[in-house]
């Protein structure tokens, strides 16, 4: 094969268009790295090819020093003002607020990968598998018939008008919730105390007006549903912000701790919602720079650790957090991931003032307690509440996991007809419809 | 692998390199090729990669079946056979859900048990496409024995051919399969190649990631909220993310396609242009829409059969490639729309030419304001489609259309979407559509005609902007669905 450079930059012939193709790709995309080398850094993460490293380091030195970094940054920041907070991260354009990021220090790692070079540690986590979430401030759904009828002194047809409202004992402020929709198999955990006149309207808490619903693309799912079940009960100023793909564990995607400093700063809402958590659980985390692999001791130690950066964050504001737990997936292997972040979450959240765990994970279930793409309505026909991925929620499924989270934020969130007093209190139940 | 992604630049890169080094091997290049291919494919999922496997074989045993039987009879029953595997497979992958479903309403009305068992199946990515590309294979050697490919690794690497496998466009064996070690390779080619994976990347990221989530995703989530003027708006935004989203994909797989040195159909040709709906779909995903005129349209009659007959198989080909496109009754009932308006325009054509005594094929209208009258009325009928195209559900597909029939002013929520960005972006592309720009073309020969280091220059700061402009993470295509 003979030719000269004036033919490979001419490209006269097959051989020496082909070589001319290949070098303007590599030049063109060599051109690209060194253009986003933050980007590319971010993927590269920690690893450990020592070559690699350097020539990325090194191009991102030249690019810095020659002020192309720069311009290139002034100008995704000047476009950032046509984007949205969820469709580019901003963070990096806003100024500092006293307040150190968190540098990213991890790399985000195949899963398959890690499966192959670590054992799931069952037995740290077998109860966390097998254990009944524990729900310390909702009662759950109590069955419509007389025991229901003795237990809390109110007659069948009484229970009949309170279909779609829930009730709370006022002196425990324990949520009773109504019986199930879609004709589940409900257990009976009604405690509410006796009533004495019927039932009337109580009296409110410390209500708030502003909530922010942040997360991932489950957020996403249940954010019109939520925001309709929050409405349908007064009026409640409701924001959301989701990033598709996005958790605590990669910021290549989205950096949150930055992102929530900015939102508490901007909306200033009195409660958070957060729904994070399914990303994180096909993520490798890195702490004190010692990678955690994904399903390990380590790995939820860490990713507790950074739920608790995150929500202190968010209760510095002095804001009330709900970290909505991951709900049940169809993949096995996924599934005791997502209950290890859930666990993570939870510990987390218990150690943190303002904030409360509210798990999911049972609720789309079928009558056995296991994932199910459908569940079947009291006329037998089934209504589809997963996508076919096995993870994200159809309508109806986020309709429900909107329903089953709103009664923990009512009880929270101000109301107007929380606040009308309708009438004294004459017994232990107190009813919202 | 995403398209955009530094995984698939890498592999890309080392795919060029072999690609060029082994053509001389004639073997040996096949087999690197095929085992790109697989490579490709089967990092999304082993099984599918498997079951892609399985289709391969099938269509290269029968297909040689059909070829060297004499009988006709068997010679059908070996066609109908791959037809049933093909349609079968992906009646089960793709629909069993919607069986399920509408079986389990009809049971529930019956008032028996159901009459599916429900099961979990994952829908192999590209199923669609490469179903219908083994499809047209058989149906082609049975019409005509010459089109057989003897060689089974050339029939492997057509049916799974990376760029093409995931979206399209659907190819045909008789066009893709001398190509193969007999590639095209000049600057213009290499030069058009870049080009088109610079106007794909622009038109996904600029344009269809950004109405996408700052216009139609608001709208078609809480239309209630907004005035019917915001609604069209975001009706209008759809119309354009999804021809920028499926034909900027389409761009980057005939730049891949290119740079390979493999010349693929061309998908969209201006579509927003077209008089009538007849014109439109010789110019929207035409690949789909000439697969379906040769193997579905033409052998139920096409319109050799009387008129009546004509209309129904307009009718049922429009449903049938409707429902090509997901199990749900809303792709359903956009195919039966688009049908419905294929048969009208057939019948306006028809009436015309009783009455004028002639017809002048493809011209139209000569009157400039009347050509531009039927260019919108088309544009705001296809528009009106796209919304069934998107909703969730018919519901929510009426509802679009109530809001905006009920010209209501008022609104709930504030949009924000309605600026001088969105406004600008929407009229830049539908003004590109209307005059039928070639920008593609015109950047192409600017490039090629330049030296190394221009080219690499410009490519990699017009590639290194778009980047930024576009969303943070891997977007993903609308198409990847179907």
């Amino acid at each position: 094969m003979h030719f000269t450079l004036d033919r490979l930059l001419t490209g006269r012939d097959v051989n020496s268009t082909a070589i001319r193709t290949l070098c303007v790709y590599a030049l063109t995309f060599a051109l690209l790295i060194f253009l986003n080398i933050d980007g590319v850094l971010l993927w590269y993460g920690n690893g450990e090819e020592r070559v690699a490293r350097e020539i990325l380091t090194s191009l991102e030195r030249v690019n810095r020093e020659t002020g192309t970094g720069t311009l290139l940054h002034r100008f995704e920041c000047a476009a950032g003002i046509f984007f949205e907070d969820s469709y580019r991260d901003k963070s990096k354009c806003r100024g500092n607020d006293g307040l150190e990021p968190t540098r990213f220090e991890g790399r985000v790692g195949n899963v398959d990968e890690a499966n192959s070079a670590f054992r799931l540690e069952t037995d740290h986590f077998e109860n966390a598998l097998f254990r009944e979430p524990a729900q310390p401030s909702v009662q759950d759904n109590f069955s419509k018939d007389e025991n229901t009828a003795a237990s809390t002194g109110l007659s069948l047809s009484a229970l009949e008008d309170l279909a779609g409202s829930f009730l709370l004992n006022c002196d425990t402020e324990a949520l009773v919730l109504p019986w199930a929709p879609l004709g589940k198999t409900t257990r009976d955990g009604c405690s509410a105390g006796p009533v004495v006149n019927g039932f009337t309207w109580g009296s409110s808490k410390a209500g708030f007006s502003s909530v922010l619903l942040v997360g991932d693309s489950l957020a996403q799912n249940i954010s019109l549903p939520l925001n309709r079940e929050l409405g349908v009960h007064g009026e409640v100023r409701f924001t959301h912000f989701a990033k598709v793909a996005s958790g605590l564990a990669n910021p290549n995607v989205l950096n949150w701790e930055e992102t929530i400093r900015a939102l508490m700063k901007e909306r200033t809402p009195d409660l958070v919602i957060v729904m994070l958590g399914i990303n994180d659980a096909n993520n490798h985390l890195w702490e004190d720079g010692k990678l955690c692999m994904v399903g390990t001791g380590e790995w939820a130690d860490a990713y507790e650790n950074k739920v608790r950066n995150f929500l202190r964050i968010v209760t510095a504001n002095n804001a009330r957090v709900y970290w909505i737990g991951v709900p049940i997936v169809r993949d096995e292997q996924l599934r005791n991931r997502i209950l290890m972040a859930n666990t993570a979450a939870r510990n987390a959240c218990g150690k943190q003032p303002n904030c409360f765990f509210i798990d999911t994970f049972g609720v789309l279930v079928d009558e056995s307690g296991h994932y199910t793409n459908y569940l079947r309505e009291s006329n037998g026909s089934s209504l589809r509440i997963r996508t076919k991925d096995g993870i994200h929620l159809a309508g109806a499924g986020s309709s429900l996991l909107a329903k089953h989270i709103a009664p923990h934020l009512l009880l929270a969130a101000k109301s107007p007809l929380r606040q009308a007093d309708r009438g004294e209190r004459t017994g232990r139940i107190c009813a919202w419809r | 692998m995403s398209l955009i992604s530094i995984e698939f630049a890498i592999f890309l890169f080392i795919a060029l390199a072999l690609n060029w080094a082994l053509l001389p091997f004639k073997r040996l290049y096949r087999l690197f090729l095929l085992s790109a291919c697989y490579i490709f494919y089967g990092a999304l999922s082993l099984k599918f990669l498997a079951l892609l496997i399985n289709f391969s074989v099938w269509t290269f045993l029968l297909g040689g079946g059909i070829a060297v039987c004499s009988g006709i009879r068997l010679r059908k029953s070996l066609l109908v056979l791959h037809l049933l595997i093909g349609i079968g497979g992906l009646i089960f992958f793709k629909y069993y859900d919607l069986l399920y479903e509408s079986m389990g309403q009809l049971a529930v009305y019956v008032g028996s048990a159901p009459f599916l068992p429900e099961i979990d199946i994952a829908v192999p990515v590209g199923i669609s496409f490469f179903t219908f590309q083994g499809l047209s294979y058989s149906i082609d050697v049975f019409r005509d024995a010459g089109h057989r490919v003897k060689s089974p690794l050339d029939l492997f690497i057509f049916i799974a051919f990376f760029p093409t496998i995931l979206c399209g466009p659907i190819m045909r064996a008789s066009d893709f399969v001398p190509q193969i070690g007999n590639m095209r390779q000049d600057r213009k080619s290499s030069g058009e190649a870049f080009c088109l994976i610079l106007s794909g990347l622009a038109k996904k990221l600029v344009v269809a990631s950004y109405l996408s989530k700052h216009v139609v995703q608001p709208v078609f989530e809480d239309y209630g909220s907004y005035s019917s003027f915001c609604v069209a708006l975001g009706v209008l935004g759809y119309s354009v993310q999804i021809l920028c989203d499926f034909s900027g994909y389409t761009d980057m797989v005939r730049g891949i396609a290119l740079l390979l040195g493999y010349t693929t159909p061309v998908n969209f040709n201006y579509p927003y242009s077209a008089r009538n709906l007849r014109e439109f779909w010789s110019r929207w995903h035409m690949s789909l829409s000439f697969w379906l005129r040769d193997y579905l349209y033409i052998p139920l009659g096409g319109n050799r059969r009387g008129k009546i007959r004509a209309h129904l198989n307009i009718l049922i080909t429009m449903l049938v490639g409707g429902l090509w496109h997901g199990p749900s009754w809303t792709f359903l009932l956009w195919g039966g729309f688009h049908g419905i308006g294929i048969s009208a325009t057939h019948l306006f054509r028809d009436v015309r030419k009783k009455i004028r005594g002639r017809i002048d094929e493809g011209s139209g209208p000569c009157n400039p304001v009347m050509d531009a009258l039927c260019r919108l009325f088309t544009f705001v009928f296809v528009s009106v489609g796209w919304i069934f195209f998107r909703s969730g559900s018919i519901g929510q597909a009426t509802g679009l259309l109530h809001r905006i029939i009920e010209l209501d002013p008022t609104a709930k929520s504030f949009p924000h979407f309605v600026t001088p960005v969105t406004v600008c972006l929407i009229a830049t592309v539908l003004f590109i559509q209307a005059f039928r720009v070639k920008l593609v073309e015109v950047t192409g020969r600017l490039l090629y005609e330049r030296s190394l280091v221009f080219e690499v220059l410009v490519l990699g700061l017009l590639f290194g902007l778009l980047l930024r402009l576009g969303p943070d993470g891997v977007p993903e295509f609308i198409y990847y669905q179907f």
